[in-house]
């Protein structure tokens, strides 16, 4: 294959969730989760991540890369960001409880290393639903970060991003390299092609293991949201108005 | 440990956001279990009675700036928040889980290397450690999350911890706002009509899915949001369907709301809309299918066609209204 020039560079940091109609359960007698016969995706946020990465790709030239740190199991989240059309991925190998700043701290190592114009997060991972790994990895590498992006644009190295803030929208530049965080609403993510998912099969993924990181956190219980008492069904129709003023009125004291 | 907390605020042009009051309050007491002292920072730009304000939920001493800019400035924030910090010498640090104290909060703690825990339901002290609760997977389990050491990042969600008056000195700390040149910058803020408050702080929301039929069918819910001076909540149907913008989306990818009251109008309850609205205190579904899985979850239920039940909802709230 011939050289080709590398226009920008763009990482997208993606990790591995268990897909959001899996039940979850508690393993018995112990703080952890059982997480055996669950159905593992990629985290619903960093597609949009991959999306935009991939359109960014498409119009200025250049590579996308994804990396992800996880147990061997996570290395499937790059073959589907493979498939979607990233040119290729690293797998960081590291045990599956880390917290955020060790894993921002990973992160912020091996994206150093290879150097980014841009690089992308999802917004949340919609599992530990920290909102904190990438805000902190811009901090670790001293770039700037916007936030929960719905609107992008790079043009001469610098980028221009919309996003809703309460009471309002902010549009924000920044000189690249920078970072971002991607919410819903930045595009429509597309769907890996045929042709993508045999490449991806095929594909032989760079992993690097991950260096010592102090883990602060611990989870010490766990245990079942409390369970509403069940739906009490008022009636049918307008004739089961007047019982929910009453609610509204005498018990939640809302008029 | 020495114990002391730190607590951010937000504020709007004419007050503290109410989440603010929140994490003060909530904030003082997390710093009495742990036998410290609660400092309140007030960015440039707050109420002019910053002080006296934050010491009514709390606040033992309050640090204002001097020479900032009331004009979002996140870099200048960031070293304004260190700096506040060691004068505090403060173990937690607890922001307001908005938009920009989320990704303050993250930026203060990778530069103090700070274990973090977002969106906090629960903080407390157990064997001299931080410990608090959050929602995992979604909401579907809740973990007990303790934090060896200091220090600990902790952000709170609106509408979570009560906000109860408590006098303290709220003895006023000066610090001068650090020249910091920004990364990037801010080109502009279009401020929403303030017409209805804030989805993630409302006490009251009526949202609308795939059931409301369009956009138009969106306006019975408005009225009845009136009414109860409610926020505008949609499903991810509904959004995707261009019928209500993507900031009113509630759910597992859109926002977490935790009203007094959410009324979920033609939603069917699935396990993400849920993810983003199981923190309300009480919910009423009004769906035309009984066997609509909302009515498995819901506290009250409605079996009926909301372009009937909605409207006649409003008018008799109307009334009662207009008694009183
Ligand atoms: C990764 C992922 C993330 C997701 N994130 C979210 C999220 O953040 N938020 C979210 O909401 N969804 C989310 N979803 C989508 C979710 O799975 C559901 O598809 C969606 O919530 C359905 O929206 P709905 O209840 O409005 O529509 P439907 O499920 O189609 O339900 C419409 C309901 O309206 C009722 N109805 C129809 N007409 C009337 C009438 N006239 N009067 C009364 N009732 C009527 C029907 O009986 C039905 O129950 C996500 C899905 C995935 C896979
Ligand atoms: N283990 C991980 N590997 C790669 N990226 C991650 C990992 N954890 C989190 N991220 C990225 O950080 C974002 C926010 O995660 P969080 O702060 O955990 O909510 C995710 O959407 C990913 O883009």
């Amino acid at each position: 294959m011939q050289e080709k020039e590398v226009e920008v560079k763009l990482v997208v940091a993606v990790k591995q969730v268990p897909d959001t109609e899996a039940s979850i359960r508690i393993a018995p007698g112990e703080a952890k989760i059982d997480l055996s016969g669950v159905n593992m995706i990629l985290n619903p946020y960093d597609e949009y991540a991959i999306e935009e990465a991939l359109r960014l790709r498409d119009a200025h030239g250049g590579e996308v890369w994804a990396v992800t740190v996880g147990p061997d199991a996570a290395v499937d989240v790059l073959r589907t960001a493979i498939a979607m059309g990233v040119n290729d991925a690293v797998h960081i190998k590291a045990a599956d409880v880390l917290d955020p700043l060790a894993t921002a701290m990973l992160l912020a190592d091996q994206v150093k290393q290879m150097g980014f114009d841009l690089l992308l997060f999802g917004k949340m991972a919609i599992d530990d639903a920290q909102m904190m790994v990438g805000p902190m990895v811009a901090e670790l590498l001293s770039v700037p970060v916007v936030t929960r992006v719905s609107k992008l644009e790079v043009t001469d190295g610098r980028l221009k991003a919309e996003r809703d803030v309460e009471g309002g929208r902010e549009t924000l530049e920044a000189p690249l390299p920078a970072v971002v965080t991607a919410e819903k609403g930045l595009n429509e993510p597309r769907y890996p092609s045929l042709k993508g998912k045999m490449m991806a099969k095929k594909k032989v993924i760079e992993t690097v293991e991950a260096g010592e990181v102090e883990v602060r956190e611990k989870i010490v219980g766990l245990n079942y949201p409390p369970s509403r008492s069940g739906t009490k069904i008022l009636g049918e129709g307008v004739d089961a108005v007047p019982e929910l003023v009453r609610i509204i009125r005498d018990e939640l004291k809302l008029v | 440990m020495a114990g002391n907390v730190l607590v951010f605020t937000e504020h709007t042009e004419s007050d503290f956001r109410k989440v603010s009051y929140e994490a003060v309050s909530s904030g003082a007491d997390l710093a009495a279990q742990l036998g410290g002292t609660v400092t309140a920072v007030a960015w440039p730009g707050a109420p002019g009675d910053a002080t006296q304000r934050l010491a009514a939920f709390g606040a033992q001493k309050v640090i204002v700036f001097e020479g900032g800019s009331p004009e979002y400035a996140p870099d200048a924030q960031v070293e304004a928040a260190l700096a506040a910090q060691e004068t505090a010498e403060a173990d937690v640090l607890i922001f307001p889980a908005t938009v920009h104290g989320q990704e303050l909060a993250a930026r203060v703690g990778a530069r103090l290397k700070a274990a973090v825990g977002s969106e906090v339901l629960e903080m407390g002290v157990q064997d001299g450690q931080v410990e608090v609760v959050r929602a995992l997977y979604g909401g579907k389990v809740r973990a007990k999350v303790r934090y060896e050491g200091a220090p600990v990042v902790l952000t709170v969600r609106p509408n979570t911890f009560g906000a109860e008056k408590k006098e303290a000195a709220g003895e006023r700390v000066t610090l001068s706002w650090p020249e910091v040149e920004e990364k990037g910058r801010v080109v502009d803020i279009q401020k929403s009509e303030a017409t209805r408050p804030e989805l993630t702080e409302a006490d009251v929301v009526v949202s609308g899915g795939r059931g409301v039929g369009s956009a138009e069918g969106f306006k019975v819910l408005e009225e009845l949001a009136d009414v109860l001076g409610a926020a505008i909540g949609a499903s991810r149907a509904a959004v995707d369907a261009g019928w209500r913008p993507q900031s009113e989306q509630v759910g597992q990818t859109g926002k977490v709301v935790t009203p007094k009251l959410y009324i979920a109008c033609g939603i069917s309850g699935s396990i993400q809309h849920w993810a983003g609205m199981s923190g309300s205190k009480c919910v009423v579904g009004i769906n035309k299918d009984p066997q609509a899985p909302i009515f498995s979850r819901a506290d009250y239920g409605i079996v009926g066609d909301l372009f009937e039940v909605v409207p006649e909802l409003t008018k008799q709230l109307k009334e009662i209204k207009g008694q009183s």
